[in-house]
């Protein structure tokens, strides 16, 4: 790889076709380490697929995609990308429906993943305080019992993102965190993210554009599977293209 | 409240167990309560079945991983056993040689085929036993998991696997006594294998096989390592997405489940004194889902109680309706999945919340 960037995330020319239908098309995009982007654009943009790429699930069939400046992200698989530091939360809420909250946040805790070891280890007593911070932080102490699969969407939603804190990644890919909440829940939600920039590299899909505003933060519009404008909120809104193709509808 | 029928589960084995230790083999004169041959081998062939419904429980109930093929790893366990068992015969068979089983005299073969030397031992047959369904769910897992191929379309292999399997053993030409199987035994580690303390042995073990397997098993489905396998049963791409590595998961299970499976084999052939290839039946390994499915999927106990309340009522039907039992087969499976789709498990659940309506309402889990 003759390619040496300081990027977090890296992606130039990337190509994803589903039986001739580009979904993504030499889509570019690069993110600074600790930042925070929103990737906003109509349905069928191509933003969950470009999640795909980045996470190992879909092989893009051009192009380049390098995490952290060295890790070639489209010759690793899913596991090894995930434990390289890529946490992610599905568009749909992905929890664990038959375990309780605990359970659920236990199995993302960062730590060894070895069948063998997962026989034997427990959660030591520090972990177990960090775990109940996250909970808390995630606005879900009082439900830590229960099952996941009683939870509200949109507690579901936050549950998947305390697992991904759990998991300490480097880079999060958040899909849709909002849908689902209610106006306030969405604005906490916005304020949580907000304050994991830094630490962490952030990439939020999202529709809301209150939310996305809130957020406060660079963004970039994708359309036909590529990015059409990137900047600011208050620019993208302004861009005569993105009015027309996505906002102004 | 799992926990609950759980220990009433284990209990109930320990007494029969005990029960049988007492009266057949401790004191077999004095009560005249020890039970008879007959049904010493009903128990232990139950008690075997337990085991093998345990096994299946544990991949399709906690991993998601529908094997239609169970029956092989079952048969092959009983097939190692049943090798031994020949050689133990020594030259007391029809023809009387000294080193070959009577089917390979009358095939007429003049050496030991080089896979059944080793038999003789115990400690290798033991080995074998564990090893060979071991070793096949290994490799078949290994391409099955890594390429994943999941769902419908593995259930359809294991299926073909089983059925190849019966196959090739049905064919004098492998070397395994062809469509009579193994039979004829003699003794068992020196004891006369229809000695009625002999089976009463046989059974205990059986008994102390399937309580070693529901502690082991639940223990193991209660550390994270079975939250990882629920976790791939419901949402395989969140456990991927997390770093667990799926296929790792499920071939560690499979070969457990598989190994488990052979014992229960093994266990079961010097009880019942045959092993054919009709073991491999496919129906066979049907059979076990059923048992599962009735007793109720992913609860350890559940499957070990189906398992003893279908062979229970085939047991029954075989005897005074043998032609109905198919249909009765079928029936239950698809009346227990319409009406029961938590099986015997879900119905004593239930019952138990109606008695103590109070308890445990946060406790509504699809799992222990
Ligand atoms: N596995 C697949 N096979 C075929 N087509 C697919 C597949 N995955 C995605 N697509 C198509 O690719 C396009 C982009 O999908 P994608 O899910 O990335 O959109 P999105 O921007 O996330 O949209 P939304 O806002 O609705 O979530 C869509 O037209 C979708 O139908
Ligand atoms: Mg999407």
């Amino acid at each position: 790889m003759t390619l040496e960037n300081k990027n977090a995330l890296y992606m130039e020319s990337i190509s994803v076709s589903f039986d001739g239908f580009k979904a993504l098309n030499s889509l570019s995009i690069a993110l600074d380490s600790g930042e925070l982007r929103a990737i906003i654009g109509p349905n069928g943009a191509g933003k969950s697929t470009m999640m795909d790429v980045v996470t190992g699930k879909t092989r893009p069939s051009s192009g380049v995609a390098l995490l952290s400046g060295r890790y070639d992200l489209l010759k690793l698989d899913e596991v090894k990308i995930a434990n390289l530091g890529v946490g992610r939360k599905f568009q749909k809420p992905s929890v664990i429906e038959s375990l309780t909250v605990r359970e659920n946040l236990e199995l993302a805790f960062v730590g060894n993943r070895s069948p063998l070891s997962s026989l034997l280890v427990k959660l030591s007593s520090e972990n177990q305080d960090e775990l109940e911070n996250t909970c808390a932080r995630v606005g879900l102490s009082e439900s830590i019992k229960q099952s996941a699969g009683d939870l509200s969407h949109g507690q579901k939603q936050w549950l998947e993102i305390g697992m991904l804190l759990l998991q300490k990644p480097t880079l999060l890919l958040v899909d849709e965190p909002a849908a689902g909440m209610t106006d306030t829940e969405t604005m906490r939600t916005a304020d949580l993210l907000k304050s994991l920039a830094g630490r962490h590299t952030v990439v939020v899909v999202e529709h809301d554009m209150d939310f996305v505003e809130a957020l406060e933060c660079r963004v970039s519009v994708l359309h036909e599977g590529t990015v059409i404008a990137e900047g600011s909120h208050a620019h993208v809104s302004g861009d005569s293209h993105v009015i027309e193709v996505y906002l102004g509808r | 409240m799992d926990q609950l029928f759980r220990k009433l589960t284990l209990a109930f084995v320990i007494v029969v167990v005990l029960y049988v230790f007492i009266n057949n083999i401790l004191f077999p004169e004095s009560f005249g309560l020890g039970l008879d041959s007959y049904y010493l081998t009903l128990i232990g062939k139950y008690l075997c079945f337990a085991i093998l419904a345990l096994a299946l429980d544990a991949v399709w109930g906690y991993c998601g991983i529908l094997s239609l093929g169970h029956g092989a790893f079952f048969a092959l366990g009983g097939y190692a056993m049943g090798m031994y068992l020949m050689r133990q015969i020594g030259d007391r068979g029809v023809y009387g040689d000294p080193l070959l089983p009577d089917f390979m005299v009358f095939l007429n073969w003049t050496e030991l085929p080089w896979f059944w030397t080793g038999f003789d031992q115990p400690w290798f047959a033991a080995l074998m036993v564990i090893m060979v369904p071991g070793l096949l769910a290994f490799f078949f897992g290994w391409f099955a998991f890594r390429s994943r191929v999941s769902g419908v379309y593995l259930s359809i292999i294991t299926q073909a696997l089983t059925y190849a399997l019966m196959l090739a053993f049905f064919r004098n030409e492998m070397g395994f006594g062809g469509n009579n199987g193994l039979t004829d035994f003699k003794d068992i580690l020196g004891y006369p294998i229809s000695a009625e303390s002999t089976r009463a042995s046989l059974m205990i073990l059986s008994g102390l096989a399937l309580i070693f397997f529901l502690i082991f098993t639940s223990w193991a489905m209660r550390t994270k390592f079975g939250r990882v396998l629920l976790a791939i049963r419901d949402s395989e791409d969140r456990a991927r997405f997390l770093g667990y590595r799926v296929e790792s998961y499920k071939l560690f299970i499979f070969v457990l489940s598989a190994t488990m499976a052979g014992i229960a084999g093994a266990l079961y052939v010097p009880q019942i004194g045959i092993i054919n290839p009709g073991e491999f039946s496919p129906l066979n390994s049907i059979e076990i889902v059923v048992w599962v499915a009735v007793g109720g999927r992913g609860s350890l106990y559940g499957a070990a109680l189906g398992a003893v309340v279908v062979n229970l009522a085939k047991t029954y039907f075989t005897g005074a309706y043998p032609d109905a039992w198919l249909y009765f087969l079928g029936s239950l499976f698809v009346l227990s999945t319409i009406f029961m789709p938590r099986g015997i498990v879900g119905i004593l659940q239930d019952s138990l919340h109606w008695l103590l309506p109070q308890k445990s309402r946060y406790r509504r889990k699809s799992s222990p």
